[in-house]
Formats: structure tokens, C-alpha cells, sequence
């Protein structure tokens, strides 16, 4: 008896044992051999510097959210896009477009019209790349039923706003394959900056038949046809993307190792020892208990980025109702010390809107030649004009500030810093208050925010890309900023085709727009890296993603 | 019995709808919308696109319905976020690496947490009761997002027996599995112990130990048996928990499991990732539940399911 009572209780543990393990009876379960390894016992040393034979390990963090070109407006997908396809133009290592896809082009007198000549390039699949596969790519980024995110971005071409809104239709969209290797693009205004916008992912051609014939043809490796320096090998979801050279790319010859393999790891700790142990050959952020360190031991390195960090002062909420009083907010803080002692990147104290990285038509860095327009930490300037400014308002008091943020601890350690240096420098107490991402979002965008954060990157490499975040009512607005100097400065820039006087009147309104200081600049981004010593030429462009096109694995 | 199962089978349905409901009516109750970001730029026109696509602009009422057509198929819809994947996919693939590594941090926890329990009982107050319960007390207070990296750190970099982390092979997941079951085995040790102090103080114990049965019998036979009811009770929601993935042991360790969708779904407010995540790990916490209360009734007879068995 007591025997069976035993077997009832061991059957029991087995039933609980079998539900557990069930689940599991699927392929995921770890069967294939890891393969990351085994690229460098194969590797074929040609005597030279680079191996050809090898390939670079690097770190996604996460799934990336589409391979769809238009569809994956983020930082993620574009990285694996990048990599595996091609648009008519691309940014060479000086961050300049050049031919890519596009063997050349002419631009019309009126630099309305681009007539893009393609170079002989295949497809993954071996099909040849045409005109007609960009013009079918680019109709489709303003397709409503597509609802693609950056479809915006598309809006400079004659017809596609319209067919974006439901009010044009496909042909009203001004692209066209003239025959198999031309192709024409007319814009809605002359648009200085047209080939830089064209280097984005959103551009990137699709193959017609591919596309047409299978709607989920971007969802994995066996579908996905591209037209880039690589091709996909192999993807298994939120685990690891592999890709390997591919051959029928025109420009095969300038890539001189074997392939990516990209693994997601979303942990900062772990990205950095499996750098550390020498699983990854770079990563892209480092630790930030360590970020300080890394960067003066000289381990991690520093560059530019166009992107700028800034508080958001809504205009029409006292007290930023006031000119004067914006500028004190604005002059009271020591941006020096916050970046060395806090956000500890080498961050560049921004006293300006538009970040570095934009090259005017002379070279010239947009920045550099624009310069700051105000000194940073100027304490007694800020004491007068906040004194100024509450005489003109007639207010005895400060009307209640509170700075918002979004949930981090990062945001959390540069808002807490502002509100000493407020209290210490202005005498005025600033309330914090922090909220999860998208209620924030959600509320800096419905403008019911006073005094709010936002780290903005560029979208395509212009100024105007900043400047016409703050005309009237623009969805980047957010703080009922409205000037109608500055809004017909905008337009009136949106419509020159004349380059160095375009980034004049650019210059002009950034001054405008500075002199009503509805923004508290706080600093330029950087990008905080590492890589290992035996890798070379991975190029990181202030606007735009990151390109391994270039790279060279070196021997260790 | 079979009346009982019909009607418990039931009622498993019904509050897996009354979960639906009430997390769908939740999720829309949160301010922010899923097409947000940082370079929120997007035009009013390009929003009502991205809404109209994923049936966001219809009213609330009409967007329940549709989802609960798609249920009823077991459809669970698309990611909002995650274009590559359908969220039945997300949460198929995902569960099976979740589950393997739940499924041997709990056979790892049951072994470890049984055993040391009876160790700690039988040698009540002395120094091995005392090391087990130090260790429970460790496994109790040190959250796995310290023993996660703790672990990498010894047996991955220190001293380099397995892969710091990603998914592959059989090596990549033992140290996740065993931080994992730190926590439960500590737990599970403290359960074992109390509930066999108290068995083996019972009358027929000292009958078996007066008719002079080795103690290893006893044990096994009368002590173990009558004392594992806490464990098992404790089993459930342990099972549960662990096979549908753990948002933080995952995300150190890189694992392609369903941990993160759970925790990730709602940042994004990703409706269809939140609703699907939910109604999965409800289903399994509710059918585990189903199974430890018939597993009662098998090691204890004395447990009816129903009253008018009594």
C-alpha cells in the first residue's frame, strides 16, 4: 500500500516535471553549436594588415523593429540597414553624400529636379537593381495605407504630401524611372540638403517583384532581398543577426573583411565584459559608473554627435512669459561643471540650438561659424535680467517653476543639479517632478508641460532640421513658441536654393530664435565608444547612423 | 469528479476573460500612445496612418470586440513595435527558451531547496541547520540582479567555465538557471524545513521510530511525504513565474525568452504585446494551479476536490 501511495507521489512530481519541460520541446531550445568562435580559426592570413577572412562582432542591444526600410525609423534598424543596403547616395568617412546606388546626377537650374544616373549593382537575389525598383521604393514611403513613420521625410518631393494625406494619389507622387538606369525625382522647393535627406534608410530602394509578391518579405533572412555591401545570412529574433559580404555589390572591392555578426545584448554590464573578454570587437556605450574612467584612461573614446540636450520653456506659462526671465534661466547655469562632474561624456556645453556637425557650404562647421550666444554661467547677467524681468511683469514673486522629466536616473542627476544651481545662483526654488516616458511624451506634446527635458538627435543633416522644430505650431514644438519673424525666416530658407545664402538666413533665424531663448540649452551629445585595437574604419557620422562599410580587421 | 472538472474548466475561462477585460480597459486607461519617441516629430497626418493601420482610431468598444474575435481564434494580434514578428510568434519563441531556463532553475530549486530543508530539520539547532538557513536567508535578501552579475563575474570571467551570456548551447544556460532558482530555493529550504520540523514531531513518527524503522525510511517514507504540502502549494505561482520568463535575469544574461515583453510591452504601450503576455502567463498560472490542487488530492488523500465527495 505504501508503496503504490509512494509511486502516486513520484508520478505527481513527474506530471509537474512534464508541464515544465513541454513547454520546451520547441527549436529554440539550445541546440545549435555557438558559432561565434570559429571566424578566426578560419581565417586566411594574407600577409597583409587586414583579414579578409574575418568578421565583426558587435552588439544590436535589441531586435531591431523593422528591416522594411521606410518601417524602421530607429536607431537599431537602420544600424542593420545600413549595412545591408544601399540608397542613391551615401555618407563617405568625411560625412559628405556621394555617389552610391547613383553613378551620378544632374540637378536642374531651378535645383528642383534630380535625374539620378544608377550604376550596374544586383540585388541579393542576383536580379539587377533599376530605376524602376526606386521609383516603386519611393512611391510607397508616402503610401497611407503603409502608414510608414518617416514617411514625413519623403515630403520634399512634389506630390507626396498630398498622397501622403489621402488627398493625391500614387501617380501625383513626382518620381520616375525614365528607362531601366534613370531616374527622376522633382522637388516641391529647391532643397539644398535633398542628398543628405537621400542617405537615409527611409530611401533606401526595395526590390519591386520582391516586395509585391510577398508582403512579409522583411521579416526574416530567407525573404529579405537587399542591395547593400552585405547580405543577411541569418536572423533568429531577439537573439542575433548574421551577415556576410556580398558579392554583387558595385563596390565590392572596398570591403575587405567577411561579414557582421551582431548579437543583442541589451545589458550594459554584460556588453561591457563580453568587450572586456573580447566576445565583442565594439560597443557603442559604456557603463556610466565607469564612463569617466574608461574615457581619461584613454580605453574609450570620443565623438561627436549632432544631437543637443535642452529644457523646453512653454511660452505661455508664467514666468516664462517673459523674454528676460527665460534668458536668466538660461544664463544661471554652469554647464561646465554639470558635464564634468555629472553627465561625464565630454559633452559640449551648448549656448546655441544647433549642434555640431553640420558643415556649411565651405566646410565650414555651421556651429563653429555661428558661435555661442550667451557665456556660459553668467550669474550676475542672469540676477539682472531675472530682476528686469519680473519689473516688467509687475511680479513681487516667482510664479511656481517645475522642471519635468522623464523617469531615469540619468535625467534625474542633471535635473536635481539645475535645481541647485537655480536655488544657489537665481535664489529661485524649482520643483522637480518626473514621469514615465510616454505620459511625459504625451504631456510635453499636448504643451501642458512648463518646464521640460528633451534630447533631440537630427534627422537628416541640415540646421533647418532644428529651426523648424520651433515654427508655429509644429508638432516639435511643444511650448507655443510662435514668432512670425522667424516662421517667415523659415519658409523663406525652405525656398532658397542659393547655399550660402540659405545658411545666412539659417544663421539669422537661429539668432531670432535665441534672442526669445524659449529653450535652456544644456549640451551638445557625444558618443561614448570602444573599440578594439585591431579594428579600423568604422565610420560614425554626427548625423546619421553608424557605417561598417570601411572597416578592416586587423591581426591581433 | 468529472463534474467537478467540467465546471472548474469553466470557470477557468471566465476569469481568463475577466483578466482580458479588465487589462484591456487598464492598458487604455494609460495616458501616452505607442507611436511616440524621443524625435517625436511626426506629423498629425502620419499618426492617424499609424492609427487607422493597427485599428487605434476606432472607438474602444468596436477595438474589444475585434480583439476578442482575433482571441477567440487565437490570434493575438501584431506588435505595434516589433514589425518583424506577430505577437503569437514573439510569445512562442520566447517561451521556449523562458521555459527551458524555468524549468531547470525549478528542478534545481526543488532539489536543493527539499533537501537542505530536511537537512536543516533533522539536525534542528545545530550547525547545519545553521548554514542552511544563513544560506536561505542570503537567497531571500540578495535579488537576482546582484547574483546575476555575482555569478558572471566568478564562473564566466574569474574563472571562465561558461559563456558571459547570449543563447546557444547547453553551457550558456546554467548560470542564468541557477540564478534563477537561488531566490526559490532559499524559499523553498525555509517551507521544508518548518513543515518537517512539525511532521516529525508527530505521534506516528515516533511509532515507526519505536518499531525500530531505520530513520532513512522514516524519512523518506512518513516524513517527506507528509511534509512536502507547503512546497507543493508554493509550487504554482513558482512554476508559473519561472517557465514564462524573468524580465531581469534575462535581460543580463541575453536571453531570447518572453521576460522582457512583459516589462517592455507596456513601456511601449504595445496594446497587442500587453494584452498577449497577460492572457498567456494568466493561462499558465491558472491551468498550474488546476494541476497542483488535483496534484493534493494524489499525495494526500485526505484533500477532496469537492464537498459532496466528503
Amino acid at each position: 500500500m505504501n508503496m503504490r501511495k509512494g509511486w502516486k507521489l513520484l508520478s505527481t512530481a513527474a506530471l509537474v516535471t512534464v508541464l515544465a519541460i513541454t513547454g520546451c520541446s520547441q527549436s529554440a531550445a539550445p541546440t545549435q553549436p555557438a558559432g561565434g568562435g570559429t571566424a578566426g580559426q578560419a581565417s586566411t592570413d594574407t600577409g597583409g594588415q587586414a583579414n579578409v577572412a574575418a568578421k565583426l562582432k558587435l552588439n544590436l542591444k535589441t531586435e531591431p523593429p523593422s528591416l522594411d526600410p521606410p518601417k524602421g525609423f530607429d536607431s537599431t534598424s537602420n544600424e542593420v540597414l545600413n549595412a545591408t543596403m544601399e540608397g542613391l547616395v551615401r555618407l563617405d568617412k568625411d560625412h559628405k553624400p556621394q555617389a552610391a546606388m547613383a553613378e551620378k546626377w544632374a540637378v536642374s537650374e531651378d535645383g528642383k529636379t534630380y535625374t539620378f544616373t544608377l550604376r550596374d549593382s544586383k540585388w541579393s537575389n542576383g536580379e539587377p537593381v533599376t530605376a524602376q525598383d526606386f521609383e516603386f521604393a519611393f512611391k510607397r514611403i508616402v503610401d497611407p495605407n503603409n502608414a510608414f513613420p518617416s514617411a514625413f521625410l519623403a515630403y520634399y518631393i512634389d506630390g507626396a504630401e498630398a498622397f501622403n494625406k489621402g488627398t493625391g494619389n500614387a501617380d501625383g507622387v513626382k518620381v520616375k524611372a525614365v528607362d531601366e538606369k534613370t531616374f527622376e525625382v522633382k522637388l516641391k522647393a529647391p532643397t539644398g540638403y535633398f542628398l543628405h535627406i537621400l542617405t537615409q534608410p527611409t530611401f533606401f530602394p526595395v526590390n519591386k517583384k520582391v516586395v509585391e509578391s510577398n508582403p512579409k518579405w522583411a521579416e526574416g533572412a530567407a525573404s529579405i532581398v537587399t542591395n547593400g555591401p552585405f547580405k543577411m545570412e541569418e536572423w533568429v529574433h531577439d537573439q542575433s543577426v548574421k551577415l556576410v559580404k556580398n558579392d554583387g555589390y558595385w563596390d565590392r572591392d572596398s570591403i575587405k573583411y567577411a561579414g557582421i555578426e551582431f548579437v543583442m545584448v541589451n545589458d550594459e554590464n554584460t556588453q561591457f565584459q563580453m568587450y572586456k573578454t573580447g566576445q565583442l570587437d565594439m560597443i557603442q556605450t559604456v557603463p556610466n559608473d565607469m564612463k569617466k574612467q574608461l574615457i581619461d584612461s584613454g580605453e574609450a573614446k570620443v565623438e561627436t554627435e549632432a544631437s543637443i540636450y535642452y529644457y523646453r520653456m512653454n511660452t505661455t506659462m508664467p514666468p516664462f512669459t517673459n523674454a528676460n526671465i527665460r534668458k536668466a534661466f538660461a544664463l544661471a547655469i554652469d554647464r561646465k561643471t554639470l558635464i564634468d562632474n555629472v553627465v561625464q561624456g565630454k559633452q559640449i556645453p551648448a549656448m546655441a540650438h544647433v549642434p555640431l556637425g553640420f558643415p556649411e557650404p565651405d566646410g565650414a562647421d555651421f556651429r563653429t561659424k555661428g558661435g555661442d550666444f550667451f557665456k556660459d554661467n553668467d550669474v550676475e547677467q542672469a540676477k539682472a535680467l531675472l530682476k528686469k524681468g519680473m519689473e516688467e511683469e509687475g511680479w513681487t514673486t516667482l510664479p511656481p517653476v517645475t522642471m519635468t522629466y522623464n523617469t531615469s536616473d540619468a535625467h534625474k542627476a542633471i535635473a536635481q543639479v539645475l535645481q541647485e544651481m537655480y536655488k544657489k545662483n537665481l535664489g529661485v526654488d524649482v520643483k522637480l517632478e518626473n514621469k514615465e516616458w510616454k505620459v511625459f511624451l504625451a504631456e510635453q506634446r499636448a504643451r501642458t508641460l512648463q518646464f521640460s527635458r528633451s534630447t533631440i538627435p537630427a534627422d537628416y543633416g541640415d540646421p533647418v532640421n532644428y529651426l523648424e522644430l520651433f515654427v508655429t505650431d509644429h508638432p516639435g514644438n511643444r511650448i507655443n513658441y510662435s514668432n512670425k519673424e522667424y516662421d517667415a525666416l523659415v519658409e523663406k530658407i525652405r525656398n532658397t536654393a542659393d547655399e550660402p545664402e540659405r545658411f545666412k538666413l539659417m544663421h539669422d533665424a537661429e539668432k531670432i530664435f535665441m534672442d526669445d531663448m524659449p529653450l535652456v540649452p544644456i549640451y551638445f551629445g557625444t558618443k561614448v565608444f570602444m573599440e578594439q585595437p585591431n579594428i579600423k574604419g568604422i565610420v560614425r557620422h554626427p548625423v546619421g547612423t553608424i557605417d561598417y562599410k570601411w572597416v578592416e580587421v586587423g591581426n591581433k | 469528479m468529472s463534474n467537478y472538472l467540467v465546471k472548474r474548466i469553466l470557470m477557468m475561462f471566465v476569469t481568463l476573460w475577466i483578466i482580458v477585460t479588465l487589462t484591456f480597459a487598464l492598458m487604455h486607461a494609460i495616458p501616452g500612445n505607442p507611436f511616440a519617441s524621443e524625435s517625436d516629430q511626426l506629423p498629425e497626418q502620419i499618426l492617424n496612418n499609424l492609427r487607422a493601420k493597427y485599428n487605434l482610431d476606432e472607438p474602444l468598444p468596436v477595438q474589444y470586440i475585434l480583439y476578442l474575435k482575433n482571441l477567440l481564434m487565437l490570434d493575438l494580434g501584431p506588435s505595434i513595435k516589433s514589425d518583424s514578428r506577430g505577437v503569437n510568434d514573439m510569445i512562442s519563441d520566447g517561451f521556449a527558451a523562458s521555459a527551458w531556463l524555468g524549468a531547470q532553475a525549478i528542478g534545481i530549486a526543488l532539489l536543493f531547496g527539499i533537501t537542505l530543508g530536511i537537512i536543516a530539520a533533522l539536525n534542528r539547532n545545530k550547525w547545519l541547520d545553521y548554514i542552511a538557513m544563513a544560506l536561505a536567508v542570503l537567497g531571500v535578501a540578495i535579488p537576482s540582479f546582484i547574483m546575476a552579475p555575482l555569478l558572471i563575474n566568478f564562473f564566466a570571467i574569474k574563472l571562465p567555465l561558461f559563456p558571459v551570456a547570449t543563447w546557444g548551447t547547453w553551457m550558456h544556460t546554467i548560470l542564468p538557471s541557477l540564478a534563477l532558482a537561488f531566490g526559490p530555493v532559499a524559499v523553498i529550504t525555509r517551507y521544508m524545513r518548518a513543515s518537517m520540523i512539525e511532521v516529525m514531531n508527530q505521534n506516528y513518527i515516533r511509532t515507526a521510530e519505536a518499531k525500530g524503522i531505520p530513520m532513512f525510511i522514516i524519512v523518506v517514507r512518513h516524513g517527506i511525504r507528509n511534509a512536502i504540502l507547503p512546497v507543493v502549494t508554493f509550487l504554482g505561482p513558482l512554476i508559473a513565474s519561472l517557465i514564462t520568463g524573468t524580465f531581469v535575469v534575462e535581460k543580463i544574461f541575453a536571453i531570447p525568452g518572453i521576460g522582457k515583453y512583459f516589462v517592455d510591452g507596456i513601456f511601449n504601450r504595445d496594446y497587442p504585446v500587453i494584452l498577449g503576455t497577460t492572457i498567456f502567463y494568466s493561462a499558465i498560472l491558472i491551468f498550474t494551479i488546476f494541476l497542483i490542487d488535483i496534484a493534493y488530492t494524489l499525495i494526500d488523500p485526505r484533500i477532496k476536490l469537492t464537498n459532496k465527495e466528503r
